[in-house]
């Protein structure tokens, strides 16, 4: 009895005791269904404010009116501009890498010609060599205009970080608006939003002094304001009076070999660079290496910076020579000797002899359109466009073909005119009855080097 | 000493009403903490990008009516070996500091008047010859001063000069913020107007304060996340932004609080209804009432 009540209460107490969990649980179950149905919602909003962070300095703080009204122009722009055909367009043209990400799109250094020819700009929407600045009354009272070298600055923005150094704000692969589009060439007002674009006087002048204060230690308006004297007026670019310190940079002189003698590489201490070789032979410009390096670097203000410097680590030393040289043993840079041998580049190695056509050529000539050279894929019909049965004479390859092939079209053999891998025979002949390339040729082989020209 | 029972319980109760009189003054009189106008204008100042072309000082001067020399004697770099202080020629004057995220890029600041939102030159000024006024600059009437530069000495951030080349019109110099020319003359202060980087920049207060938190968000990695002015010294017109500590560019760390608050304080208690002067001149008649002689013949009265 006793212990029937005591099962009695027992059971009693579990099924409230499961009540309450139910009260309890219920909710929180609902809510969580409620919160799951909610969830993408908050990320929405979450991502909302994030771009609302992102948006550069000229957009943030702007009221919802004149955003929208900027997206509408913008979209009528972007309805007015010719649309460009996505397919016709080579990504290696802008990006360096495979696959390039949101977080690193490994961006070309101002690929300023591709973007030209992407954009469909005419020639006359190119700037000039020298721009003449004189976009202010007052200033036109005081001082002469200003002569803005900019193909001078382009080339040296190229070293410094490329186009978007000064033409900010601005996706790179199509044409640059003018300072003048967000920069009002007005007299500061204090109102609102233009409290936070500053005025084309502010922009010119920040974009400038930050690198010519920096190399040069002044802030003598005569840097690039010339005072209205004796001088007569300039109406054009070529009247300009000769300015020594705006008429361009000095022509840097190239040394002959780096020499490096600081490793403690077991192959050896010296480490030699045959700097006018990479350029000459091998085809590459300052920026190819030199990039996202500062005017100051070579100036000197810099020189002081440069001195305590840390010393670079591993990665750092090498990464610049990776690219090309990853596959090359320590020996070939690391040397017992201070002058060793040259070791020019033996094209065999690749799988790629080059023979008496290509072996004439410069590096670039085939490998333009990478950053680094690397292997060509596909690129032979750049050049080797138009050729047939009828305009090749195969006989320069070594390979003379005999009268059952010499009208054969090249596709039929090199599938997708891909020329660098071997030919295929399956296309007419059985290749299991032992008709296969190279067993079977389409004809007698020149054992000598081809003399007649295709 | 003839200070009997009596009279010495005298002397403390009247002691004890003035004191107690005092004490309720001092809580009563609390002044209240001025709030900045909602139309008040003020600079922003963004040190980084200060290049110290010195144009300001230039523009300055030649605003306030003085005659500068001409503008390329500015380019000279050699004063900026020492620090200077605000001149009664030159309201405003641009410092250099070491900038140790870049030796050889140094730091430049801009001093003048910040134009406080409770300033305590206003405060200290006994004939109201220096004036807040709503539209946020602090100005100062040469027909009112009488010359007792309280003023210098108020300031918490040395910035009132003391003109004393005019031997028979002397009087104070410092920055008005170009109140003599804004708005009627130019949109902004001739400093504002000159500056080739826009390091400055004029506007209403409150905007300016949204602008720099706004930079702060946007460019985290170039400024420090600190508002100099926003409230220092209970805040000011002028506000700075800077990408090194700004003990480091000359400026001072300060409280909250603005100094009137503490001397307005003190004065006001010392002059509550004017009963603790009374008590302090009773006490003073008590103890000589006390002490005086028992025979009135050596009385001085």
């Amino acid at each position: 009895m006793n212990m029937r009540f005591h099962r009695g209460v027992i059971s009693t107490r579990i099924i409230i005791g499961l009540a309450a969990v139910l009260v309890v649980l219920l909710p929180v179950v609902a809510g969580r269904s409620l919160l799951a149905q909610e969830k993408p919602k908050r990320t929405e909003d979450a991502h909302a404010k994030e771009r609302q962070l992102r948006v550069p300095p000229l957009a943030a703080g702007r009221d919802k009116a004149a955003l929208a009204e900027e997206a509408a122009t913008a979209q009528s722009q972007a309805d007015s501009q010719p649309a460009m055909d996505v397919s016709q367009i080579d990504c290696r043209a802008c990006h360096e890498c495979d696959n390039p990400t949101r977080e690193d799109p490994c961006l070309r250094m101002c690929p300023r010609a591709m973007a030209e020819a992407l954009a469909g700009a005419a020639p006359e929407q190119l700037p000039d060599d020298v721009i003449l600045l004189n976009a202010f009354e007052w200033q036109a009272r005081r001082f002469m205009p200003v002569p803005f070298t900019h193909k001078l600055h382009a080339d040296m923005a190229e070293m410094t970080g490329g186009c978007e150094v000064c033409h900010h704000h601005t996706a790179p692969g199509g044409l640059y608006p003018p300072c003048q589009t967000c920069h009002k060439p007005v007299f500061l007002k204090s109102a609102g939003e233009e409290m936070r674009v500053p005025n084309l006087k502010g922009a010119y002048h920040r974009q400038c002094m930050g690198c010519h204060r920096d190399w040069s230690h002044s802030t003598k308006c005569s840097i690039c304001h010339l005072p209205k004297g004796d001088q007569t007026e300039p109406t054009s670019v070529e009247s300009l009076p000769a300015r020594g310190d705006v008429a361009g940079h000095p022509p840097i002189e190239n040394p002959e070999h780096i020499l490096r003698h600081t490793t403690e590489h077991e192959s050896g201490p010296y480490v030699l660079f045959r700097h006018q070789e990479h350029i000459k032979l091998y085809g590459y410009d300052c920026a190819q290496c030199h990039r996202g390096q500062t005017c100051a670097r070579c100036h000197e203000s810099a020189k002081e910076r440069r001195l305590p410097t840390a010393r670079p680590s591993r990665l750092e030393q090498h990464g610049i020579c990776f690219p090309c040289h990853e596959d090359d043993k320590c020996e070939r840079c690391h040397s017992k000797s201070k002058l060793p041998a040259p070791q020019r580049f033996d094209h065999a190695t690749t799988g790629f002899a080059l023979g008496k056509y290509h072996g004439s050529l410069t590096c670039r000539t085939c490998h333009k359109r990478l950053y680094f050279i690397r292997k060509l894929q596909g690129e032979c019909a750049f050049c080797h466009t138009g050729w047939g049965p009828d305009t090749f004479n195969h006989a320069v390859t070594g390979q003379i073909l005999d009268d059952n092939h010499v009208e054969t079209d090249c596709e039929e053999c090199h599938i997708d005119r891909k020329f660098d891998a071997p030919p295929t025979c399956d296309e007419c002949h059985d290749e299991d009855e032992g008709i296969a390339f190279p067993r079977k040729r389409p004809g007698p082989v020149m054992k000598a080097e081809p003399a007649a020209k295709p | 000493m003839s200070l009997n029972r009596r009279e010495f319980i005298k002397a403390a109760g009247l002691a004890g009403i003035g004191g107690s009189a005092c004490l309720l003054g001092e809580r009563a009189q609390a002044s209240e903490a001025r709030s900045p106008s909602p139309d008040a204008m003020g600079v922003l100042v963004d040190i980084p990008k200060c290049i110290g072309c010195r144009r300001c000082e230039y523009a300055c001067q030649e605003a306030a009516g003085f005659d500068p020399p001409p503008i390329e004697t500015f380019e000279d770099k050699s004063v900026f070996e020492q620090a200077r202080r605000p001149q009664p020629r030159s309201h405003t004057v641009i410092n250099r500091y070491a900038n140790p995220q870049d030796q050889a890029n140094p730091v430049y600041n801009k001093f003048n008047c910040m134009h406080c939102v409770d300033p305590a030159c206003v405060s200290a000024c006994l004939v109201s010859a220096l004036s807040k006024q709503e539209d946020g600059p602090v100005v100062y009437d040469v027909s009112r001063c009488m010359g007792c530069r309280y003023c210098l000495v108020a300031c918490p951030f040395e910035i009132p000069t003391y003109d004393y080349d005019m031997p028979l019109k002397p009087q104070v110099r410092k920055c008005n913020l170009c109140a003599h020319l804004v708005p009627e003359v130019q949109d902004v202060p001739a400093c504002v107007k000159i500056c080739p980087q826009e390091v400055l920049t004029y506007g209403k207060r409150s905007e300016l304060l949204e602008l720099a938190h706004e930079k702060i968000v946007t460019a985290p990695d170039v400024y420090i996340d600190h508002v100099y002015g926003e409230h220092e010294a209970g805040g000011a017109s002028w506000l700075y932004l800077s990408s090194v500590p700004f003990d480091q560019v000359g400026f001072k760390h300060f409280d909250h609080k603005a100094p009137p608050r503490l001397t307005e304080k003190i004065q006001h208690a010392e002059f509550k209804y004017f009963l603790p002067p009374l008590m302090w001149f009773g006490l003073l008649g008590a103890a000589m009432w006390l002490t005086k002689p028992e025979s009135g013949g050596t009385s001085h009265e």
